[in-house]
Parts: structure tokens; C-alpha cells; sequence
């Protein structure tokens, strides 16, 4: 009968406390694994909101400012850029496409976004992914609407509903356009703010807000020169190469007619990420210590099984065992009980990810690939495993120095 | 000094390092290599420290322990390990056995940390389970019992599969200490009648360590401890 043969049958014989100390280990590491799992899915939900854009150009403010607003609807822009800017940075020669977008109105809460078709064409999630339409298509005519995909199912809207905007972002019942707007599409998930959003054609904003003021309103075709905007909110812009990004970023940002800037996307999505650092090495520290309660149960377990086993201990050390030899069985206990318990937590992640995963994505965005694990997470795995193997060491010396003094059991 | 000495004790000196109330010192002991010692000697008197440095469990602060022939205080902590796994079956006074292994598992046992007691049991039969068996229909273990967790045994059955245990791969000396102390009287001459009968038949030297007098009768040499120790006037309880 080999050691290990002999550990097996010594932890087969205190099932229910090896179960137990396993069931804990494995759940404090799921924990420790998941909340890993979940601060990378955010982070990468969040990063990918927008990609495939490689200048927000709004009004002078801060950079995140410009990016809360632009890409998350969230806050307001202090001022906005005037169209004559607009096709002045179109006409660079650098500038590969360019879709202006206008916010500040809302349909029941959700942000309405007034662009162009261009949106459609040009905008980018995730790993380079475009929009596409689950229903529909993309407006033609000023009082056209085009719905996230979120918002559609919340609200419950199909194609060929018609429902009003409000002015301004308010949940409560502030003031309505007159106008009647008609659902002409509906965008396909895409788990980004995107979702969440109305989005309408420039001129339909236009044609809104001239309306409030001279209770004009015309349905007119799109590309009317009566319907243009005098001013959007931001431009989102597509340069031909990316060398030009940061000499069209000074261009703009020393603007001479106005007080402009340019920020690119993925820097400023770094720097707003890298803000929240202390959120997340909070949860890290919690799961952490979670751990380490974790492990003190477990040497706990060892020392009382140590106490119990001083006999048995003694007796293999009569048979022959060197000292040395009952500190690999203690140390081979700890590392069976650990181990098992990290697959079981890995197991019981994956298992989570099957069951939780769509729902997560479906209602939080968070895309959680909870049944694959990534090398940081199996380090992580074999980190709990060397702490593991580290704090059995205690209890597997103690064995070794009793070891070395046990002489023959006589009473 | 007899070549045919089993053990041999000179100037031996010994205390626990935290007790000094205790000391054992003993000028001289030889045990031959005839068959059958009686070491008698009332409880606290050193006997189970004389058997801790015959068997290489600890060291003395002076003198030499000759056993077989090597002088086992010059060998260093894992060579007096093998060597108590290679020539020494053991017999405690109660719960010999392992609780988690079974009969035959136990009585392998030995096996696992002397690689000349497993060589020698598998020549006589293999697998290592055959051999624990053959043992056990020698000491009269029913075949049911061997498939039975140890610890529905009773304490004299428990002591035949210590007995069994001790056999397997046949060691030079089996010691025995204390090891009828737990059983009655009947109990106590099946146990002593079996140990002696199955000594003989695996031709092993028996040492047998008790404070039962009564036992003495059986053996054909003895020696009284109390009187090797010249120490023993300040030999604490």
C-alpha cells in the first residue's frame, strides 16, 4: 500500500469533515475566480461600447465628460458644436466618414439620439462588430424611429408603433413634442448603451425643435436644406489612416471659430475605467479574505485531525515510518483537500456560467464567458493550491517534531 | 561478547532532555540469540524507553546498541528507520491497529515501509493479501473478520491481527510490549500460547516486555530491569 493510498483511506474515513472542508475551499475559490470573471466581463462590456470610432469631437469640457455623454447618455454637454464646424472637420482631408449626433431629449426615460444614416453604417461594438437590424430597417423620413434593442422589449414596441418624445431628459412627465414619430426598426442586441436607445434622424430633432418655436411643421423629405440642424451634440469621427488620429486631435482641439476638443474613445475609456480602481480592489480584498477564512478553517481541521491521529502517527512511526514520511501524508491530505476543492469551485463556476450567463447578458449586458477560463484565472486556481499546499506545512511540521520525540505507545 | 548476540547494551547512558528525574544506565545487557526473553520490570522503571532504543526510536547520550550485529546508534535517522522497518515487528498493549484500514490492510502494513519485509512476504505468497490471509488462518482470524472494519473487532481479536501484523515478512525480533495487559486471564495464555507457536514456526526471537510475573514461566530466559539499571534508585513513577 503505497502513501497515497494510505492518505485516500484516512480521508475516506472523515468524509463528512473532508467534505465540508472541500465544499468551503471550493466555494471561496469559485468566489474568488467569479469576481475575477465578472470584473473582467465589465470591464470588457465596458470597453467595447464603442469601438471602430477613432474621435468623439463635442464642446471644450472634460475628456470623460465628453465620453459619459457621447457613449453612455449619461450627464449633459455644456454646450454644443455649431454645424458650420461640423462640415468644416468633414471636409478634413484626413477624415475618412464623419456621423454627427444631437442628445438631450428623451422618451420615457431613455435617451433619444438624433443622427444620421451614417450611424448605422459607421458605428462599431465590441470587436469591431456593426449594428444590425433584428426588425425593420433604418429611417428614411424626418419622424422615423429606429429602437434599441432593450428598450423595444421593455417597452414593448413593435414595427409600426408610434409613440412622442419629450423634451429633455426627464422620468417624469415633462414637456412633449407634438410630433408623432413611427417605429420603422429595431436594432439587435448588442449589450452597450446602444440598446437603451431611441434613435431618430437629425432632421426629425431639427424639425422638433422648430416646431416648439413656430408651431411649423412639416413633413418633409430627408435632405431638406429647411430641416438642418444649426448645431449637434458631438461628431463621431472615422479618420483614412490611424497615423492622422493625434494631428487631427490638435487640429481640432486648437480650433480657432470655437472652443472644441477631441478625445479618443479607448484612452478615455481607460482613464474612466482606471477611476473605479478602488470598487474593484475592494471586492478583490473581500474575496481575498474570504479565502483566508477559507484556509484558517482548514488548518484548523488539520491541527484537531492531528490531535485525534497522534496514535496513528505513532504507530506508523513504529512500523518504520520516518518523520519525514508523515509529513508528505499531512502535506498530501491538505493538497488532495484543496485541489479537489478548486475543481470543484472551477466546476461549480462553469456550471453558473451555463445557467447564469444568458440571463446576465440579457439583462445587465455583461457578457460573462464564465465556462472558459483564462490563464489568470487558472493562476488564480493554483495560487489557492500553493496557499493551500503553504498552510498545510504547519500541521504537516508539527507531525514531522512529534515524529522525531514519538517512541513506543506504552500505557 | 557472543556473535550469536541479538542485542547488545554497553555503557548506556540515557535521560530525557526534559526530564531529570529520569535516567537509565546500564553498564551491560546482552540478549542472546537463543528464542524466547522475558524483560520484566514493574511500570516506570524504563521499559519503554529501553524498547524506544533498541528499536532506534531514540538515541542514548552514550554507549552503543548492537542489534543483529550493526550498531544502530551509528546509523543516521532514516537508516535506524529501515532498519526497525527491516528486523522489528511490534506489538503495543492495545489499539495496534490502524481504525481507517481493514484487517488485511493493516496487517500489510508493514509492508509499506520495508521493502525486505515485502520481498520476503511475496515469496512466500502474492499477492500481499495472500500472505496476510495465510497469517490469519494461522492465528485463527475467521475469513469474515478479515473483510470487517478493525474497529468492530474485539480486543482480543484485535490482538491476534496485531500479532499477524508483526509476522508478515518475517522479521528477526518481534517485540511485544505489554501485550496481554488488555485481556483476561483466559485470553491472556490463547494470546501467549499463539504468539510463542507462531514465533517459533517463522522463526523469529521474541522479546517480551511485561510486569506480569505470572507470564515469566514461559520463557526460557529472563531479565529483570529494575536490576540492569544501576540508575534506577532515582527512577521516578
Amino acid at each position: 500500500m503505497s502513501l497515497l493510498n494510505l492518505v485516500l483511506k484516512s480521508l475516506a474515513s472523515r468524509k463528512l469533515i473532508t467534505a465540508l472542508l472541500i465544499l468551503s475551499i471550493g466555494l471561496s475559490s469559485s468566489l474568488l475566480i467569479g469576481v475575477q470573471k465578472i470584473k473582467q466581463s465589465a470591464k470588457q462590456s465596458f470597453s467595447q461600447s464603442i469601438s471602430g470610432t477613432d474621435l468623439i469631437v463635442g464642446a471644450r469640457s472634460g475628456d470623460i465628460q465628453l465620453l459619459m455623454y457621447s457613449v453612455f447618455r449619461q450627464g449633459q454637454a455644456v454646450a454644443n458644436m455649431s454645424w458650420v464646424s461640423v462640415e468644416s472637420i468633414r471636409d478634413f482631408p484626413q477624415v475618412d466618414w464623419l456621423v454627427p449626433i444631437s442628445l438631450g431629449d428623451s422618451h420615457k426615460g431613455y435617451p433619444v439620439l438624433a443622427t444620421t444614416r451614417g450611424y448605422f453604417d459607421h458605428y462599431r461594438y465590441a470587436q469591431k462588430k456593426a449594428l444590425s437590424l433584428k426588425q425593420g430597417r433604418v429611417f428614411s423620413s424626418p419622424f422615423e424611429i429606429v429602437l434599441g434593442a432593450e428598450l423595444a422589449k421593455t417597452l414593448n414596441y413593435n414595427l409600426g408603433d408610434s409613440l412622442y418624445l419629450s423634451h429633455g431628459v426627464s422620468h417624469g412627465h415633462s414637456h412633449l413634442h407634438k410630433s408623432k414619430f413611427t417605429v420603422v426598426g429595431i436594432l439587435a442586441s448588442t449589450a452597450t448603451p446602444v440598446d437603451k436607445t431611441v434613435h431618430i434622424p437629425l432632421e426629425g430633432m431639427t424639425a422638433l425643435h422648430a416646431e416648439d418655436e413656430t408651431e411649423f411643421c412639416t413633413h418633409s423629405k430627408l435632405g431638406d436644406q429647411g430641416l438642418r440642424p444649426s448645431s449637434v451634440t458631438a461628431c463621431l469621427l472615422g479618420l483614412k489612416s490611424k497615423f492622422s488620429i493625434f494631428s487631427v486631435q490638435r487640429r481640432i482641439n486648437d480650433w480657432p471659430d470655437e472652443a472644441l476638443m477631441a478625445i479618443i474613445p479607448g484612452v478615455s475609456l481607460a482613464r474612466l475605467w482606471s477611476s473605479m480602481r478602488t470598487i474593484d480592489s475592494a471586492f478583490f480584498i473581500i474575496t481575498i479574505l474570504v479565502t483566508i477564512i477559507a484556509f484558517i478553517g482548514l488548518l484548523l481541521v488539520l491541527f484537531m485531525s492531528l490531535q485525534a491521529r497522534q496514535r496513528e502517527l505513532a504507530i506508523l512511526r513504529t512500523l518504520g515510518a520516518h518523520p519525514s514520511q508523515l509529513f508528505l501524508m499531512l502535506s498530501l491530505e491538505s493538497l488532495i483537500i484543496t485541489g479537489t476543492g478548486v475543481l470543484l469551485g472551477l466546476g461549480f463556476m462553469s456550471g453558473l456560467g451555463q445557467v447564469l450567463g444568458p440571463i446576465l447578458e440579457e439583462r445587465l449586458g455583461l457578457i460573462l464567458s464564465l465556462s472558459t477560463f483564462s490563464s489568470t484565472e487558472l493562476y488564480l486556481a493554483l495560487a489557492i493550491i500553493g496557499v493551500g499546499g503553504v498552510t498545510s506545512l504547519i500541521p504537516a511540521a508539527l507531525a514531522y517534531r512529534k515524529g522525531k520525540g514519538e517512541g513506543f505507545i506504552s500505557l | 561478547m557472543s556473535i550469536d548476540a541479538l542485542i547488545q547494551i554497553k555503557s548506556l547512558e540515557f535521560s530525557y532532555p526534559n526530564d531529570p528525574g529520569f535516567a537509565l544506565n546500564i553498564p551491560s545487557l546482552s540478549i542472546e540469540k537463543s528464542d524466547r526473553v522475558f524483560l520484566e520490570g514493574p511500570s516506570g522503571c524504563g521499559k519503554t524507553s529501553i524498547l524506544n532504543l533498541m528499536t532506534g526510536l531514540m538515541l542514548p547520550q552514550a554507549g552503543t546498541i548492537d542489534v543483529l550485529g550493526s550498531d544502530i546508534t551509528q546509523l543516521s535517522a532514516v537508516q535506524r528507520d529501515r532498519f526497525r522497518a527491516d528486523h522489528f515487528g511490534i506489538i503495543f498493549q492495545l489499539f495496534n491497529l490502524i481504525p481507517y484500514l481493514s484487517v488485511i490492510e493493516n496487517i500489510i502494513l508493514p509492508c509499506t515501509f520495508s521493502r525486505s519485509k515485502r520481498k520476503k512476504a511475496l515469496q512466500r505468497s502474492v499477492p500481499l493479501g495472500d500472505e496476510a490471509r495465510r497469517l490469519c488462518q494461522g492465528l485463527d482470524i475467521a475469513e469474515e473478520l478479515m473483510q470487517r472494519p478493525v474497529q468492530q473487532l474485539s480486543i482480543g481479536q484485535q490482538q491476534r491481527v496485531a500479532i499477524a501484523r508483526a509476522l508478515i515478512g518475517q522479521p528477526e525480533i518481534i517485540v511485544a510490549d505489554e501485550a496481554t495487559s488488555a485481556l483476561d486471564d483466559e485470553r491472556k495464555s490463547q494470546f501467549m500460547e499463539l504468539l510463542i507457536r507462531e514465533c517459533d514456526r517463522h522463526q523469529s526471537a521474541l522479546i517480551f516486555v511485561s510486569h506480569d510475573r505470572q507470564l515469566k514461566s514461559q520463557f526460557a530466559s529472563s531479565y529483570q530491569l529494575s536490576e540492569l539499571n544501576t540508575e534506577s534508585a532515582s527512577v521516578t513513577a
